[in-house]
């Protein structure tokens, strides 16, 4: 079976700064990889060369076994990729209802029990939430919290293979993280998850296996229990290691 | 639902009741048999087509396109020009010269394709005051400053001509009804709320945006190419710089009350200009001073409502 996404050393400067830097990666359906690293070690920049918002220099980018290295964001869209942003973004203007029907309306999704499971999915995340009975209010209406959920409820209704998660427990309370770790576990069975994300205890409840980013590169990857006690990782959280250690 | 899930009950009624307005006004100077009251409703409803127009693109989107009066004007040449020069049948000069607005609008739109807010307004009004100089006021081939003259009408009848003007702008109020009620419209709203976030989901932005600013174009040539048979000459002033404010600020001050504002704020204006025709030269200080007026109400009912919010998201300070 291919891989749902397969990264191969992909790299990318800004102004002759390379922020990313030959990363690698491979994730399956049903898996959940985490992203970790300190402020500026490119985690974002990952997320935008995956879905196409910027273009790698160099290296491959696969989903399910198409190579999209140069598709625009609107195609990977359609070929199965689904994303949230570190920033609160929402379709301010549109009602709840109207923000998620916008998936489905832009990539002409016919019914299927891939559809059909993504909505029960993201039914319960905004039953859990509260926002499912304010479906005909503005999304203004909504706090930042609450945004952010209804963002990750859009890329769920996208029904992708694929789904990268930038910070989703950002602004959240607790109720809302553990109606948010119940999604994205749900999310998980049906594609590969990848997170980036902050609030470690919330990442490790839900990845299986880690890769921690540190000035463009892989400095570390496995279990996460096992990586997170590695020296030169929790070096580089503190700030002490300046260059990584293939350089 | 009818208007896009709109649940403002202005919208929801003020629409059908503006529509009803548009539609009585049309048919009533036939019925009364006046042609100068016939003219008057053609030239309202032909403002209202123009703005009606600009709002299909610069609404969904959220752009500012200044550049709008061009296609009128560029319509409006075409179809008088083939008329007089090369003799062609009125309606078919008129739909030649629908094409032609709509093929410059597409063209316009592709060039500003990435651009946004002011960036976006900027190349449009530099597009605007470029082309309306080189082409139709320096240029003898279309009549520099005095215009087109002595183009034929759609139909025999001034009458009836007026009448079928008006009842076109009908259609056009109706098409822009329906486009805003439309999956596309929909679509370009999220692209214009958030243009990332609505490609990351799969929107053809660029796609939608081409259309909706052909379409838009199409409709002002539209306009335009009427103007030209009904009023029988096309001068400057049509595409000119004032043509152009005129068509932003009431297409900018409507736009918050939606379709049925837009077409409430035009038909509103078009009166009280026809009211204040005895003051001469002086109905622009009144204008203005009205104008001035309704921004300090919009902003005043605007906070408010943003205040309430706030304390009902219990956000206030």
């Amino acid at each position: 079976m291919k891989p749902a996404i397969e990264v191969e050393e992909i790299s990318f400067s800004f102004g002759g700064f390379r922020v990313i830097d030959g990363i690698s990666l491979s994730g399956n359906d049903g898996e959940t990889l985490g992203i970790i690293g300190p402020n500026g070690s490119g985690k974002s920049t990952f997320f935008d060369l995956l879905s196409g918002f910027r273009t790698a220099e160099s290296g491959r980018i696969r989903l399910n076994g198409r190579d999209v290295t140069r598709m625009a964001p609107e195609v990977r869209a359609s070929h199965g990729l689904g994303r949230t942003f570190q920033r609160t973004a929402a379709f301010y203007g549109l009602t709840v209802a109207e923000h998620l029907r916008i998936p489905r309306l832009a990539r002409r999704m016919p019914a299927s029990d891939r559809v059909a499971a993504a909505y029960q999915i993201v039914e319960e995340l905004l039953g859990r939430t509260g926002i499912g009975e304010r479906q005909h209010e503005p999304v203004e209406s909504l706090a930042a919290g609450e945004c952010r959920i209804l963002d990750l409820a859009r890329a769920i209704t996208q029904a992708p293979c694929v789904i990268l998660l930038d910070e989703p427990f950002a602004g959240i309370d607790g109720a809302q993280e553990k109606a948010v770790t119940t999604c994205i576990r749900q999310a998980s069975t049906m594609a590969c998850v990848i997170l980036v994300e902050h609030r470690l205890e919330a990442l490790l409840s839900l990845v299986g296996r880690v890769l921690v980013f540190h000035q463009g590169r892989v400095l570390a990857t496995g279990d996460p229990s096992e990586v997170l006690n590695r020296g030169e990782v929790l070096r580089a959280y503190r700030g002490e290691l300046r260059e990584s250690p293939s350089s | 639902m009818l208007l896009g899930g709109s649940t403002r009950p202005w919208e929801r009624f003020g629409t059908p009741a503006v529509g009803g307005v548009v539609a009585l006004l049309a048919v009533l100077p036939l019925a009364l048999g006046d042609l100068y009251f016939a003219h008057l409703v053609a030239q309202g409803s032909l403002l209202l087509l123009y703005v009606l127009s600009w709002d299909l693109f610069c609404w969904p989107t959220r752009q500012v396109n200044f550049g709008h009066t061009f296609f009128i004007a560029a319509a409006a040449y075409t179809s008088g020009l083939l008329d007089t020069r090369l003799g062609l049948d009125p309606w078919l000069a008129m739909a030649l010269a629908t094409v032609v607005a709509a093929f410059a609008a597409v063209l316009l739109g592709l060039m500003t394709l990435r651009l946004r807010g002011p960036y976006f307004a900027m190349v449009t009004m530099a597009f605007q005051l470029m082309l309306f100089r080189f082409l139709f006021l320096f240029s003898d081939l279309f009549g520099g400053g005095e215009g087109v003259i002595g183009i034929r009408p759609l139909v025999g009848r001034p009458l009836a001509a007026a009448t079928v003007t008006s009842l076109f702008c009908l259609g056009g109020f109706v098409l822009c009804v329906l486009f805003r009620c439309s999956t596309p419209c929909l679509l370009l709203r999220a692209s214009g709320a958030d243009d990332s976030l609505a490609r990351a989901t799969g929107v053809h932005v660029w796609r939608y945006r081409t259309a909706a600013f052909g379409l838009s174009g199409a409709l002002a040539g539209l306009g335009g190419a009427l103007h030209a048979h009904t009023f029988r000459q096309v001068t400057s002033e049509l595409g000119g710089d004032w043509s152009a404010a005129l068509v932003v600020l009431l297409g900018v001050i409507g736009a918050p009350l939606g379709i049925a504002g837009v077409a409430s704020i035009t038909l509103a204006y078009f009166a009280v200009k026809q009211l204040l025709l005895p003051l001469g030269g002086y109905d622009a200080p009144v204008l203005a001073g009205l104008l001035l007026g309704w921004m300090i109400w919009r902003t005043r009912v605007r906070s408010s409502r943003q205040a309430g919010s706030a304390m009902a998201k219990g956000t206030a300070l």
